[in-house]
């Protein structure tokens, strides 16, 4: 049993490394994988595409202009809160290294985090008034219950087979390997795509329907925070998706017994999981450029058929497949 | 304990007196009198379960027929019942200070001289209710608290849907006492009548339900409907949205803030001391309503546009969530010995959230009924852009929608988790519970972004009222009880500190949970790091703050450049979440289909009194189950199964 001035410690000892390897470097490369996605995406439609640090250069264009806009204070407030707790969101999970900031019941933190921004942009943006905002964020929210449902039941049906609510005990993918987890994993693969705004489900934006939607109002630096706050969420779905099939421990504990360099196994998996974000942004992009937008009532139909299969597999861990 | 029958005295002088005192008042006399001393006898109350919760202690008192020398009303004030106690003070207080502001609206309209006396007697009927030791103390208590209850239902006489709602409210309650008085009649004439104490008729209960489970579990299936119905649980919940929104709004928040956890009292009492295999069956049972309830009150408040119909329907989703972690409590150490340290913590986590729902859902209710004493106003469609008028109501319904809504450093989130992490690891149904509670935990916080922005954000659609602040009683209420939000969120001790009592006295082990100010966790689970989290955020959002005040001008909305006013675009409380309702219109087309079955059915059955019928659809249900089951009850008896 740790006690709260241990945890303290420990956390005062490797806080700094850890936030710098951790969520520093994931953070920093999300633009990065964004203007990978928008090379891709353009090539997939016979289009040139900006350079990949095309990202970067928007974002900071946007840092150093002021912002026009202004408004209520939970308005100008949100884009920070947001950020904030976007990032926090990320060091829950093991990105590079494969530890992450873990304590008790650390799954039902992580959703609740992961849906705060969100929530409080949602809010900023229809206390402004804007009729297009207001069915933007409308929209978000609806969108967000459907996902959190289909969520809910699958981290359910893994909590189910791993006994244990702590993410450090429900990521890493470890035999057996149940039919039921297997359809979870799925699941949360589709989940991780369709939360990250991507195109068929990019309806809370719809840039040309309604010319940015829950972000229309924001301006500036706020804007960019916005921006940035989507960028590493996605980048935290697309780290849960990666944590959930790639085995860790194992990979560094054989790497370790073969080699005398200890730390080599922490190298290697931190290679994998970059070259896996790669992969997974090539492949979301791939699959984005191919779509249209869905409507809203078309999207949540789809998350609703979704719900019976989580049903199925959460059913299924319980009777112990 | 000079000092616990001073307080004792003070509590019932100061709610009795001056209710009776204010009968022949008007107006201004009678609301000053009554609020002061309810203020004064719920800050006694308050003191008095403090007291007892930290000694640990029971209270007994009772009131003797002097020629029998029969122990005819018996009381004990156990630490249960204090806890319950310290729930009612909290919220009578918060709602007494703020109903000296609030029923000025009514001057001149209505007659405040019946309000006090009801009032007054209201809060000191529930704590009574909750300390009540024999049946008859009970019964008669439960029935004078809906008594008082409903005439503050339909306070305003005037508008016909108070009153109809007030007698809605009587008819399903009343059938509601039927079946608690049916269950109590059959345990007094098994035991030694009205006047044994609960301690005798929880061992009776216990062994009868050993020796013959059938009757057993009947006459405990009539308590629980009876309490059911009061607690309004899905199927007996109809009553509950159309009587909590018609009284004046303080009493809107007694009524759900306290009103609706007393039969949690009794649930608790009556369902912990049976015998393992029943208590795992009865848990069972009490988990799965209170899943049916939260979904079900949740997603039809989702469709709400009516301010305080659409809290009320929250406060049936989160009696739900009380209720569900109650039955996982009474389950899980059935399932093992891994899992007692889990069963503690569902306990706790069901308080907990007792405790939590009482303080946001109140101050939620005094927010609605703020916007009424300015607006006159409850609808949502309507309504809007109050926010640069009203700071303060607007800042404190912020923090009640979030501490609902169970975001981080508020208190519903403490409890919240509290809850899933009891439920969803285990490898039974209690799993799917937990995952259902989590996304109902979503569903509310979408329905309380609509109830905070249609009010407070935004432009109103209708011509603009000129509106300022609400009195200063009223502000204190709500900074009060916001305070409580944020302070039973980031100091989880202050709760437990209330609750752990109340556990060792029901025989329960806390060794399992570990708490220190900032941290709950469980021997053996690992540590709980919300409050870090939680100053982290504060750190980063307040620096974040300082950053941003020396920037940005102020521009409107942008309109595509129309000319209009903005209010003329805003979209309306109904408009925001129609599609999802459409998608998931299963809910909403079942609840339909029952209560149109409930509503033919009781045309069947009632054609003498037809024009009752509309509005009893689950009133007659319950009176054919209550006969039926009566009946079989004395059929058994004539059996001699008893």
């Amino acid at each position: 049993m740790m006690d709260a001035a241990p945890l303290l410690n420990v956390l005062i000892k490797y806080w700094l490394p850890f936030i710098a390897i951790n969520v520093v470097i994931p953070a920093l490369l999300a633009p990065l994988l964004d203007g990978i996605e928008r090379r891709v995406r353009a090539r997939i439609q016979c289009r040139r595409g900006p350079p990949i640090l095309q990202t970067w250069y928007d974002l900071v264009k946007l840092f150093r202009k002021g912002a026009v806009t202004g408004g209520p204070i939970i308005f100008r407030l949100a884009p920070y809160i947001a950020f904030t707790v976007s990032i926090l969101t990320l060091s829950l999970i093991p990105t590079l290294l494969n530890a992450s900031l873990s304590f008790l019941g650390d799954t039902i933190v992580f959703m609740y985090l992961l849906a705060v921004p969100s929530v409080i942009i949602s809010i900023g943006s229809i206390y402004t008034g804007s009729p297009l905002a207001s069915v933007g964020s409308c929209r978000e929210v609806s969108l967000w219950m459907a996902y959190e449902l289909v969520f809910a039941l699958s981290v359910a049906t893994l909590a189910i087979d791993r006994s244990s609510l702590l993410l450090r005990n429900i990521l890493p993918p470890y035999p057996p390997l149940h039919p039921s987890t297997i359809l979870a994993i799925a699941i949360i693969a589709f989940l991780t795509y369709a939360e990250g705004g991507r195109l068929p489900y990019e309806i809370p934006e719809a840039e040309p329907e309604l010319a940015g939607g829950i972000v229309l109002e924001y301006g500036g630096a706020e804007l960019g925070l916005v921006k940035y706050a989507l960028l590493v969420k996605r980048i935290t779905l697309s780290t849960l998706l990666i944590d959930l099939i790639l085995p860790r421990t194992w990979l560094t504990s054989i790497l370790r017994s073969k080699m005398w360099f200890l730390g080599i196994g922490q190298v290697v998996v931190s290679a994998t999981y970059i070259s896996l974000l790669v992969i997974l942004s090539i492949t979301y992009s791939a699959i984005e450029a191919l779509y249209g937008r869905l409507r809203l009532d078309q999207a949540l139909s789809v998350l609703k058929k979704s719900v019976i299969i989580a049903g199925v597999a959460v059913l299924a861990a319980l009777m112990g497949y | 304990m000079i000092l616990f029958t001073l307080l004792i005295i003070i509590t019932i002088v100061l709610l009795t007196i001056p209710s009776l005192a204010s009968i022949p008042m008007r107006g201004r006399g009678a609301n000053y009198l009554i609020h002061t001393s309810a203020s004064i006898a719920s800050a006694s109350a308050l003191i008095l379960s403090l007291l007892i919760l930290t000694y640990g202690t029971s209270l007994s008192i009772y009131v003797k027929v002097p020629i029998l020398n029969l122990r005819v009303l018996t009381f004990r004030i156990t630490p249960l019942s204090a806890f319950f106690t310290l729930v009612i003070s909290l919220v009578a207080l918060a709602s007494s200070i703020y109903g000296a502001g609030y029923v000025r609206r009514f001057y001149g309209r209505e007659y405040l001289g019946h309000y006090a006396l009801n009032y007054g007697l209201f809060i000191l009927v529930m704590i009574l209710t909750v300390s009540s030791w024999n049946l008859i103390a009970f019964l008669i208590f439960w029935e004078l608290m809906t008594l008082t209850s409903q005439y503050l239902v339909s306070f305003e006489k005037g508008k016909a849907s108070a009153v109809w709602a007030g007698f809605k409210y009587f008819c399903v309650t009343k059938l509601g006492a039927d079946a608690l008085i049916v269950s109590v009649v059959m345990l007094a004439i098994a035991t030694k009548g009205f006047t044994a104490t609960f301690t005798d008729l929880l061992k009776f209960m216990n062994a009868l339900i050993t020796t013959n489970p059938l009757v057993g579990n009947l006459v405990l299936a009539m308590f629980m409907i009876g309490l059911m119905i009061k607690a309004a649980i899905v199927p007996f919940h109809n009553w509950l949205p159309d009587a909590h929104p018609e009284a004046p709004s303080n009493v809107s928040a007694l009524l759900s803030g306290c009103m609706i956890k007393v039969p949690i009292y009794f649930m608790i009492l009556t369902l912990n001391p049976l015998p393992p295999t029943w208590r795992f069956v009865w848990g069972y049972v009490v988990a799965t309503l209170g899943t049916v309830t939260l979904v079900v009150g949740t997603l039809y408040a989702l469709e709400q546009t009516d301010s305080k119909r659409l809290l009320a329907y929250h406060s049936i989703g989160q009696v739900g969530y009380i209720v569900m972690a109650l039955g996982a409590s009474l389950v899980l150490p059935y399932l093992g010995i891994k899992y007692v340290a889990l069963a503690i913590v569902a306990y706790v986590a069901s308080l907990y959230h007792l405790l939590n729902h009482a303080v946001f859902k109140s101050l939620l209710f005094l927010t609605a009924g703020s916007v009424i004493y300015r607006t006159g106003s409850r609808d949502l469609n309507k309504l809007g852009g109050l926010g640069k008028f009203m700071p303060v109501t607007a800042a404190t319904a912020l923090i009640a929608s979030l501490s609902i809504a169970g975001v981080p450093p508020f208190n519903g989130f403490v409890s919240k988790w509290l809850i899933y992490v009891s439920t969803m690891c285990v490898k039974t149904p209690l799993a799917i519970f937990g995952a259902l509670a989590l996304f109902i935990s979503a569903v509310t916080t979408t329905s309380f972004i609509k109830y905070f922005t249609t009010l407070f954000g935004r432009e109103g659609r209708v011509v603009k009222v000129v509106t300022e602040e609400v009195p200063l009683p009223m502000c204190f209420s709500q900074i009060w009880l916001a305070t409580l939000c944020v302070a039973l969120g980031v100091l989880p001790l202050l709760a437990l500190y209330t609750i752990l009592p109340t556990a060792t006295y029901l025989g329960m082990n806390t060794y399992y949970l570990v708490i220190s100010p900032f941290i709950v966790s469980i021997r053996g689970y690992g540590v709980n790091a919300i409050a870090l989290i939680a100053t982290y955020i504060a750190v980063t959002t307040l620096s974040a703050t300082i950053a941003l005040a020396s920037r940005g001008g102020r521009l409107t909305a942008w309109l595509c450049g129309s000319k209009l006013a903005t209010h003329l675009y805003s979209i309306p409380g109904k408009g925001y979440y129609r599609i999802f309702e459409n998608v998931f219109k299963e809910v909403y087309v079942a609840g339909q289909a029952l209560k149109s079955f409930g509503m033919r059915y009781s045309r069947y059955s009632l054609k003498v009194f037809k024009e009752l019928s509309d509005s009893l659809e689950t009133a007659e249900l319950m009176t054919a189950i209550v006969v039926v089951l009566a009946t079989l009850a004395i059929l058994l008896k004539l059996l001699k199964w008893w």
